[in-house]
C-alpha cells in the first residue's frame, strides 16, 4: 500500500485514445483527484479513455464510486471507458462490490487499446 | 500468530482526518499479517476497517477533522486471526436503520456497508452507553490445505 499525500496521475495518448494511470491507493483522500482527473479527460471527448490501474493496490468504496460514476460519465458522452492492469487487491475488491462485470476490463493496455 | 506467544494489543488514536488513513492502514496490514493472514486476507481485513473509518470521518463526525477515534487491534488465537475495534464520540446512528444499496442498482456509493459485512468473519455496529458508537471487526486466518 502506498500512503503518499497525493495521488500522482500520469496522462498520456495513444491514437485517439486518453490514457490515465493513476498511482498509490485510491481512498476518501485521493479518490477526488481521479474523479477530476477523469472528468477533465471526458471533456476533450477522446475516441476511448483507458485507466490503467496497474499502479494501484489499494482501492476503497470512495475508488469504486469514482469508477462507477467516470463509467455513467462516459456513457453520457458517448466514450468507451476501458480499465486495465487490475492487481489482484483491486480485482478482489471489483468482485466483492459485483463491478468487475460491470466495466470493459482487460488484462494490459495493447489488449485494452485493441478492442 | 505465527509466534507461539500472544503479543499485547497495539492502540492507536487519530483524529478524524482522511490523510491519517493511510497510515493506519499500513498498521492494519502489517498487524493482520503477523497474524497469520494471507495477503488477500489482510487486504479485506483493511479494507473493512477502511470503510469502517471512513463513515466515522464522514458521516459520525459529518466531515469535522478534529474528532477522536481510537483503534485497537488484538490478535486472536485458535483459531489465528485478528480483531480491530473503533469507538468514537460521534453523532450516534442506529445501526438497524442504516442499510446498503442493491447490488443489482449499479450507482456510484452506498457499498460500504456490503463490504464491512461481506469481507470480515465478525461486523458488530453499536451505539456506546457513554456516547459514540463502536464497530468491531473479526478475520480469522484460513488455515493451510493439507497436500
Amino acid at each position: 500500500m502506498q500512503g503518499g499525500a497525493e495521488l500522482q496521475i500520469t496522462v498520456e495518448t495513444s491514437g485517439n485514445a486518453t490514457i490515465l494511470s493513476p498511482k498509490g491507493d485510491v481512498d476518501m483522500a485521493r479518490s477526488p483527484s481521479l474523479r477530476k482527473s477523469i472528468a477533465e479527460a471526458l471533456k476533450s471527448k477522446p475516441g476511448k479513455l483507458l485507466l490503467d490501474l496497474s499502479g494501484v493496490s489499494y482501492m476503497d468504496s470512495s475508488g469504486l464510486a469514482t469508477l462507477v460514476e467516470a463509467l455513467q460519465n462516459a456513457r453520457k458522452s458517448q466514450t468507451p471507458l476501458l480499465i486495465c492492469g487490475l492487481t489482484t487487491r483491486v480485482r478482489s475488491i471489483l468482485e466483492i462490490a459485483r463491478l468487475n462485470t460491470v466495466f470493459s476490463l482487460f488484462e494490459g493496455r495493447e489488449q485494452a487499446l485493441a478492442s | 500468530m505465527t509466534s507461539s506467544i500472544m503479543e499485547p494489543p497495539v492502540h492507536m488514536h487519530i483524529q478524524s482526518r482522511p490523510e491519517l488513513l493511510a497510515q493506519v492502514r499500513g498498521v492494519a496490514n502489517a498487524m493482520a499479517a503477523r497474524c497469520g493472514l494471507d495477503d488477500l486476507a489482510c487486504c479485506h481485513l483493511v479494507l473493512a476497517m477502511d470503510e469502517a473509518l471512513t463513515n466515522v470521518i464522514r458521516h459520525g463526525y459529518e466531515g469535522r477533522t478534529d474528532g477522536d477515534i481510537w483503534i485497537t487491534f488484538t490478535a486472536l488465537a485458535e483459531p489465528a486471526g485478528i480483531r480491530v475495534e473503533i469507538l468514537d464520540r460521534a453523532r450516534q446512528v442506529d445501526p438497524q436503520a442504516i442499510s446498503g444499496r442493491d447490488l443489482e442498482d449499479v450507482r456510484p456509493g452506498g457499498l460500504g456497508l456490503h463490504l464491512m459485512r461481506t469481507l470480515v468473519d465478525t461486523f458488530e455496529h453499536t451505539a456506546r452507553p457513554d456516547g459514540g458508537m463502536r464497530v468491531l471487526l473479526e478475520k480469522r486466518a484460513t488455515p493451510a490445505t493439507a497436500d
